[in-house]
């Protein structure tokens, strides 16, 4: 229960954050056109928040198990 | 006798070799299916007729002069609408790109053009492959969804248009509408492929994969576009695999050991895919395979929502410039996701990222030596009604991890819509993945056939 209210804690926070920035960033309006996407978001925010990590969980992307070792990667672009 | 575009890639080389058929007859037979369902369907963005039967000749002139070139020589091949092609339109399926034309191929069409390919044309893809609706018709059903976002490519495979098309998956864009549309779907480990010259959605997530009619033959389209492509940030340094010749010569005393996906992650299916779920995993126990319960680690947990907040940073990114200037020409969808993906804390993001190599580890060591692959439903339900393209929830999580992942269709449920499953391996693991998939299909032995649409 208490892992639950703390989810729904969460959920409600980073929801305010984020309309409160889609509000200064693209309007009251559009912030309403929006809402759908912005929860969507703000929950997933929030979900994160949750896991626990420290400086051993390197992040994942272009590193060696991921793809190419970045040693010996060029800094091409994936399109044009 | 069945027409040259009812067979799959397998079938059609064979004969193409053999003398039996011609490229010139294939590609006139698959064009014909286009000009009969095209105005029903609406799978295709580019139709390059007068090319692709340009090309069928030369390929026939050539394969007469000096035979084969390999299991493409001469096969045609749609593709999807962000693929650059030199000289012929690729739009993203967008109003902002609505008339650009590249100047070269993109990594994968180099390779299929090496390789003899005959390309067909330019499927429809959602806007910028995100979230919109697709114009595109499922088959099976004209009121639900193709899926998305490589639509029209899976519809173009089902209904015999072509034998494979390309597609790319950054959530589930490749095995959901395989699974939606009754065919094989291969999305294959992050960085395999060279994603080079394909327009993004998310740079470290997006992975290209290609829609087949039998496990062979994705296992063909793999051996011929893998291998290290320094042009591609992502990719791996890894040779190119030879699949399709470890299928040909395996021992057929062989039976996999499969890990079925339970816990609160497979309870995000309805009665009806867990039911099918239940009946494929009784067959391939029935016919000697190894089939244990495997219950994912925690990280499983908010790996959908690393895949969300990832995706719509990177697509925030991909398109900011433009956007700043055109932001109505962007779909709902798809601009709505660029503006929240501008709003996303950094924290957020490197927390995604970090939850998606734990996640990463923890599936490698779930996998370990225990199974050759795991078995998951494809998708939480059939295909749903058109004002979606479905719901990615059981492939994200494979994506975000950029393990490989292999769909196969099992049924059709009771109002005849496409029921399948998805075999997922460790990283790099594609040959283990595809011998599991061709001795489920070989085991199940399931032919959905051609879905019957009435030509407008």
């Amino acid at each position: 229960m208490s892992e639950m209210n703390t989810l729904e804690e969460a959920r409600a926070r980073a929801y305010l954050k984020i309309r409160e920035a889609s509000v200064v960033r693209w309007g009251e309006e559009r912030t309403a056109e929006i809402e759908d996407t912005l929860r969507k978001t703000s929950d997933s925010i929030a979900r994160l928040s949750l896991f626990k990590f420290d400086h051993t969980d390197t992040p994942g992307a272009f590193l060696s198990e991921f793809g190419v070792d970045p040693e010996t990667a060029s800094q091409g672009n994936t399109s044009e | 006798m069945s027409r040259p575009s009812s067979l799959t890639i397998s079938q059609a080389a064979r004969q193409i070799a053999r003398g039996d058929l011609s490229p010139v007859e294939l590609v006139q037979d698959c064009l014909d299916v286009i000009e009969m369902l095209e105005p029903r369907l609406r799978a295709w963005e580019t139709i390059d007729r007068p090319g692709a039967m340009e090309t069928a000749h030369a390929a026939t002139n050539e394969i007469t002069k000096n035979g084969v070139r390999g299991p493409l020589h001469g096969i045609p091949v749609g593709l999807k609408d962000i693929y650059f092609t030199n000289g012929m339109r690729t739009s993203m399926g967008s109003r902002v790109y609505a008339n650009f034309i590249p100047e070269y191929d993109c990594a994968a069409v180099e390779a299929l053009k090496a390789s003899g390919a005959i390309i067909l044309g330019k499927t429809v893809t959602t806007e910028f492959a995100s979230g919109d609706p697709s114009v595109t018709l499922n088959p099976w059903n004209q009121g639900r969804t193709p899926g998305g976002s490589s639509s029209g490519s899976s519809v173009a495979v089902a209904v015999g248009m072509c034998p494979v098309a390309t597609g790319s998956q950054t959530a589930g864009s490749v095995n959901r509408p395989a699974a939606y549309n009754g065919i094989v779907g291969l999305k294959p480990t992050y960085g395999r492929v060279s994603r080079w010259g394909v327009f993004p959605v998310s740079w470290t997530l997006d992975t290209l994969g290609w829609m087949t009619r039998e496990v062979r033959d994705a296992a063909i389209m793999l051996d011929a576009l893998s291998g290290y492509d320094p042009r591609d940030p992502g990719s791996a340094n890894r040779p190119p695999t030879s699949s399709t010749l470890s299928l040909d010569y395996e021992d057929l005393a062989w039976t996999p050991r499969i890990g079925i996906v339970a816990g609160p992650f497979a309870d995000l299916a309805d009665l009806e895919t867990k039911a099918n779920l239940h009946q494929v995993s009784e067959a391939l126990a029935g016919a000697g395979a190894i089939v244990d319960f495997i219950d994912l680690p925690d990280s499983v947990l908010g790996i959908n929502e690393a895949q969300v907040i990832i995706d719509y940073s990177e697509a925030a990114q991909v398109h900011r410039e433009i956007h700043s200037q055109r932001a109505i020409d962007f779909a709902p969808n798809v601009r709505s996701r660029i503006e929240a993906g501008q709003l996303i804390p950094s924290s957020a993001y490197v927390q995604a990222q970090q939850l998606r190599r734990r996640f990463r580890r923890d599936m490698e060591d779930a996998i370990g030596g225990a199974f050759d692959a795991l078995l998951s439903p494809a998708t939480p339900a059939v295909a749903p009604t058109p004002e979606t393209t479905g719901n990615p929830a059981f492939q994200a999580p494979w994506t975000t991890a950029g393990l490989p992942a292999l769909n196969i269709p099992t049924a059709l449920n009771p109002v005849g819509l496409p029921l399948g499953v998805q075999f997922i391996a460790r990283g790099f693991e594609e040959e283990r993945l595809l011998r599991v998939g061709r001795w489920a299909e070989r085991t199940l032995d399931v032919d959905l056939g051609v879905p019957e649409v009435a030509p407008r």
